[in-house]
């Protein structure tokens, strides 16, 4: 039985996606992390005053520029070491949109992220049949969430991964999931 | 530090194989493909074959596909491993050869069926039935495309749609996985098998479909296939509601729904309506987790649909249920400006049921699918039937605050998260549409709960709503939910007046327009109580209005009741009239349909006139009246003012009021101008023609100021040219001049001597005047006579017409003159003394023509016309006329010197001398001074006797030889002399003679 490929989505690619993307790796899963947004915004001075990077900058790039900018403010929010840790997973943010790899499960960790996801499966125009299951859980984006959800997330992988038939389970992976957790999860399949 | 090494060489051993690569020409792939056959063949492991195929798959597809031919067949062979992942390669590796190469359809269709058929893996299972989805297409295209059938193709088809018909049962299966592939393949068979339509969201550009396929195709049934995919639709409507489905399997199914909607915009409306029955009646097996997952999905699919532009039909009932699904109405408004735009993109041609290409005649259409889409139809107006009643009853507070209490102990003690996650507040609570969606909610539950005969022991829990449908739906759950908050606002309101919740009685449709009808009639009745109220305006109204709305009974007893009196109720006639037409307007404005004659306002108006004409008096006005007020003209009105112009004895008002309306209303000109024309040139066509000029005739009696000679020639030259071809008419003719003035005879006198002559005094019906002569046309004929007699001989018919005529009293003395020429002698001696009594300018056209018959007519052809009278004969005739004709013998006979010659006047005399009793008139000849020298020839006794009766001639005598010359004087006799000088009247008779010269 191959792995599977499951790929975790959250707006920028920045914080709940990479949190979960290093938990994965490190537990043995084929995982890949993606950004559905436009672009990759990170926190900036002020809620109004964001950064914003394009998805070809590299984490390098925002680190170095962030610290050009206010290297106190971005360490102590804990920017800089977020950045400092999605440049050692991979070189730069990716758009869940431009990627054309398979996967078999894709986890979002946000309804607006999930209903893009959703939007874009449907653009593709389902040419080719191969269902994937889309599974979103809402993780609030900040730090803390994001190592919890990234904890939850790699719980579910593992459900899903550990079973025989997926199509055939997901339904009661989710409910236990669910019931165990008390969260709620939007669940989907969608096709290549 | 080892591992390192190892990267590295890798690298290395990749960057040789590259470099290599490049180098390799098709042989060494050859080799290299060759060589990894036999090692895959001899692998063990399914792991390693895997590996060397995946390599093999590399070489012959994305490197070098000309070798794809030549290691097909050892590629297929493998399907016989034992590996399930070494099957699912080898059906990918088909997938990806046929892409390449759709020729290959042919090779690929037997170890695909293979792999599907004999298999207890259920992954292979779902491998096939994807690769099936990928090739079904492949192959569809690929045979579509062929113009002609070969067995080989009507092979791969026949297995194609064997699979087809296996993956469709698979549905069934005890797997999901294997289900929801089946079912995504249903999608695929559905999209392939429709026809694209206008509009479709699609940028694929690989989108297969029937478009392609042609209606005459030789192995593909055009309309099998396409009713094919028909019943598979309604067999993924029915599964999506049929409560049978897991959750699982639901959510691609609606998926599946949403995608054929945008891609196939004909099965629209069909899907919609699927999901929104979904919606209002979720399966009640779903956790509560599922329901808000669910409605999460049908929300985003119907956020995605609201986007495509076939939405806009079904905008209402979209926004109805985005709003149940707690979209804000922005957002919806958002979505919809997405379409517009995209509707600009797009050009909206909805016509997509019509197949591209002639349908096959004789086709075998599968009843199936049409009983499904009934049974769809059908079941959405069960819906809204229920839901009108359900919202009659909504409109009641009582039946309100009866469900809440109803429901209320079924609700949690605590509000449950779940409710509290998927919970949205109605935004437009209590508001008329918001009850109309919640009475289309409650509907759809009942309705399916109906269906499902599923037997509520609860049923008695709503009282109020039992007499709509006596099962009450055993979830109420959301909705439930939802009318506890919708309540609150609606109770505040003031209750609405609703007929029928306070009238309980359920009346039959006979009953109810019985009673309309007599309700109406009272209106009818009412008609003094409403003008003492000063309403007899508003009655009017509501009489038209109502007349107009419900037409039938209620029209014909109001028609009825205008021609009790329709005098007095022309205004009635005419204001219905006009609001039929205001509404058939309004209804042409909604459809771009051209106007037909089948509307209210044309049947109205056609029974208007058909009342008109049955009713009114044949020569009644108000038939012109009411044809002046048609606001727009039918056919029908059209014909009955030409049967009014045609029939007898309404002709005149017929065409009385076409000439009105010519000329006042603009719209009718063509028309009528048209059949006025068709009146004169076609059936009746004279007399048709005739009346009309009479009507003209008779209107400038009326207005002659306006009536200028002009206009009446005007009138009078379609008939004048038409008399010459048919000289029937010539009657008509007759009988009007007879009444007209005599303006208009001038004219017509002037006018008819050209149509006259055309006509020949030859033609009977000419004659046939002659011998009726109707009163006052008199002059008409003897116009007509001198018309004839101008250039050329009257016939001896005409003669004897005219002779019979004039002896009948019919006719004139005058109008023998034209004919004196061709009377027997007797008779113009008879007629003589009469003609002499006529005018001087009358007695002398007699003369003349007596005299010089075509004195003025020198080229006349024909046989030379002789008087009937010699000229002494006539002075002979005139001189016994006993009345006065002296002017006439003396300015007319005596100056025409030529004829009356002294020869013929010595005649004349000495005729006369010789008769008994000389005529009184005899010295009347001879008294005037040309007779002198015929006297002075007489013998010197017969002189005696002349100056014996007119003694003053004696002296004239006397005088007239002084005057004479010596020489002429030498040629009178002396005996003659002396008589003239010396001659004594003894009579006393001269003095009486004497005034008389």
């Amino acid at each position: 039985m191959p792995k599977l490929d499951f790929a975790i989505v959250c707006s920028s690619n920045q914080n709940r996606s990479m949190a979960a993307h290093k938990l994965l790796s490190k537990r043995g899963f084929n995982v890949t992390s993606f950004g559905s947004g436009t672009h990759c915004k990170l926190p900036g001075p002020t809620p109004e005053e964001p950064n914003i990077y394009s998805f070809d900058s590299s984490y390098d790039e925002m680190y170095n520029d962030l610290t050009k900018k206010d290297k106190t403010l971005y360490t102590q929010n804990g920017i800089l070491h977020m950045l400092d840790r999605n440049r050692r997973i991979k070189t730069k943010p990716e758009r869940f949109q431009d990627c054309t790899v398979k996967h078999d499960c894709v986890i979002s960790c946000d309804e607006r992220v999930y209903d893009q996801v959703i939007e874009d499966f449907e653009n593709r125009g389902n040419v080719n049949g191969t269902p994937v299951h889309l599974i979103n859980l809402n993780i609030m984006d900040n730090q803390e969430e994001a190592t919890i959800g990234a904890v939850l997330i790699c719980e579910l992988c593992q459900q899903i991964e550990e079973c025989e038939d997926l199509d055939d389970n997901i339904e009661n992976i989710i409910k236990e999931f669910e019931d165990k957790n008390k969260r709620t999860l939007y669940y989907h399949v969608a096709f290549y | 530090m080892a591992a390192v090494v190892g990267e590295d060489n890798k690298r290395k051993n990749t960057a040789e194989m590259s470099s290599m690569d490049a180098k390799e020409d098709e042989n060494s792939i050859s080799d290299r493909v060759i060589e990894l056959m036999n090692r895959a063949q001899l692998e063990t492991d399914a792991k390693e074959k895997l590996v060397y195929l995946k390599q093999i798959q590399e070489l012959v597809i994305m490197k070098d596909s000309a070798l794809l031919d030549s290691f097909l067949d050892e590629m297929l062979a493998f399907q016989h491993e034992k590996s399930a992942d070494v099957q699912k390669f080898i059906l990918g590796f088909l997938e990806e050869a046929c892409k390449k190469d759709e020729f290959l359809c042919s090779k690929v269709v037997y170890p695909l069926a293979y792999l599907l058929y004999d298999q207890d893996n259920v992954q292979v299972t779902k491998r096939a039935i994807q690769c099936n989805l990928n090739l079904y297409r492949i192959a569809f295209k690929f045979i579509a495309t062929k113009k002609a059938a070969s067995d080989d193709l009507l092979h791969i088809w026949e297995q194609f749609c064997d699979m087809k018909t296996y993956i469709i049962s698979l549905t069934q299966h005890e797997n999901t996985g294997v289900r929801t592939s089946a079912l995504k393949y249903c999608e695929m068979i559905v999209l392939t098998q429709s026809i694209k339509g206008g509009i479709t969201t699609s940028t694929k550009p690989d989108d297969i479909s029937l478009d392609m396929l042609s209606t005459t195709h030789p192995i593909m049934d055009f309309s099998k296939l396409k009713d094919e995919a028909k019943s598979i639709l309604t067999f993924l409507t029915d599964l999506t509601l049929s409560h049978k489905i897991n959750h699982t399997n639901l959510l691609p199914c609606v998926g599946s729904l949403a995608i054929i909607a945008r891609m196939r915009p004909m099965h629209f409306g069909i899907i919609i309506a699927c999901l929104e029955s979904l919606n209002a009646n979720l399966p009640p097996t779903l956790s509560k987790s599922q329901v808000s997952n669910l409605r999460k999905h049908l929300k985003i699919q119907f956020m995605t649909l609201l986007k495509n532009p076939v939405s806009i039909e079904y905008q209402s009932v979209l926004a109805a249920i985005l709003s149940d699904l707690g979209v804000t109405g922005n957002e919806v408004v958002n979505r919809a400006k997405l379409r517009i735009k995209l509707n600009s993109l797009y050009s909206t041609d909805l016509d997509s049921e019509r197949p591209p290409k002639k349908l096959r005649i004789g086709e075998n259409r599968t009843s199936d699918a049409k009983i499904t889409d009934i049974k769809i139809e059908s079941g959405s107006i069960e819906i809204n039937r229920t839901a009108e009643e359900i919202i009659q009853k909504l409109n009641s507070n009582e039946t309100v605050v009866n469900l809440v209490f109803a429901s209320i102990h079924r609700l949690p003690n605590r509000m449950p998260s779940i409710f509290q996650d998927c919970h949205t507040p109605i935004v437009s609570a209590g508001s008329k549409i918001q009850i109309a969606h919640l009475a289309r909610l409650l509907a759809t539950q009942m309705l399916s709960t109906d269906n499902s005969n599923i037997e509520s022991s609860e049923s008695d829990m709503m009282p109020t709503l039992r007499d709509v449908k006596s099962e009450y739906p055993r979830s109420i759950k959301i909705a439930g939910l939802k009318e506890k908050h919708s309540e609150s606002t609606r109770s505040r309101k003031i209750k609405q007046f609703s007929l029928s919740s306070l009238v309980n009685y359920n009346m039959n449709i006979g009953e109810k327009q019985a009673l309309s009808l007599s309700a109406f009639e009272r209106m009818l009745k009412g008609e003094e109580n409403a003008h003492h109220a000063g309403m007899a305006l508003e009655r009017i109204q509501v009489l038209v209005g109502l007349a107009t709305q419900l037409r039938g009974e209620v029209a014909n007893a109001f028609r009825n009741y205008i021609f009790e009196d329709i005098r007095g109720r022309f205004e009635l006639a005419c204001t219905w009239l006009t609001k039929e037409y205001l509404l058939s307007l309004a209804a042409s404005s909604q459809s771009t349909e051209i106007k037909n004659d089948n509307d209210g306002y044309s049947q109205c108006l056609a029974e208007i006139l058909k009342e008109l004409t049955d009713k009114l008096d044949k020569e009644d006005k108000l038939f012109t009246h009411f044809c002046l007020e048609i606001p727009r003209f039918t056919s029908v009105a059209y014909k009955v003012i030409e049967d009014y112009s045609k029939n007898e004895g309404s002709s005149k008002l017929g065409l009385s009021t076409m000439y009105e309306l010519i000329l006042r209303r603009p719209v009718t000109k063509a028309p009528l101008m048209q059949k006025l024309l068709d009146l004169t040139v076609f059936e009746n066509e004279q007399r048709r023609a005739l009346e009309n000029l009479e009507m003209v005739l008779q209107i400038g009696d009326n207005q002659s100021n306006q009536w200028s000679e002009d206009s009446i020639k005007m009138h009078m030259s379609l008939f004048m040219s038409l008399l010459p071809k048919n000289h029937v008419i010539i009657h008509n003719l007759a009988n009007m001049y007879g009444k007209a003035t005599s303006n208009v005879k001038r004219v017509i006198l002037r006018q008819i001597e050209h149509p006259i002559r055309n006509i020949g005094m030859s033609s009977p019906e000419l004659l046939k005047f002659f011998e009726q002569v109707p009163s006052g046309t008199e002059t008409l004929l003897t116009r007509i006579l001198y018309i004839f007699t101008d250039k050329s001989m009257p016939s001896q018919e005409l003669i004897r017409k005219v002779r019979e005529a004039y002896y009948g009293k019919k006719l004139d003395v005058r109008a023998l003159i034209p004919i004196i020429n061709g009377l027997e002698k007797s008779e113009v001696i008879g007629a003589l003394p009469k003609l002499m009594k006529q005018s001087a300018k009358v007695v002398k056209e007699v003369i003349t023509r007596l005299i010089n018959p075509f004195s003025d007519v020198e080229e006349s052809v024909g046989p030379r016309q002789t008087s009937p009278l010699t000229p002494s004969e006539l002075l002979l005739a005139l001189h016994q006329i006993e009345d006065d004709v002296k002017s006439a013998i003396k300015g007319f006979c005596l100056s025409e010197k030529s004829t009356f010659t002294q020869e013929v006047l010595a005649g004349v005399l000495q005729q006369m001398l010789e008769r008994t009793t000389i005529p009184i008139l005899f010295m009347r000849t001879i008294t005037t001074p040309q007779s002198y020298p015929v006297l002075l020839q007489l013998p010197a006794h017969q002189l005696e006797s002349v100056f014996q009766i007119a003694p003053s001639l004696q002296h004239n005598l006397r005088q007239h030889i002084n005057l004479l010359t010596l020489n002429q004087r030498a040629h009178i006799p002396q005996s003659l002399l002396f008589t003239i000088e010396n001659y004594v009247v003894e009579n006393g008779k001269e003095s009486h003679d004497n005034k008389e010269t």
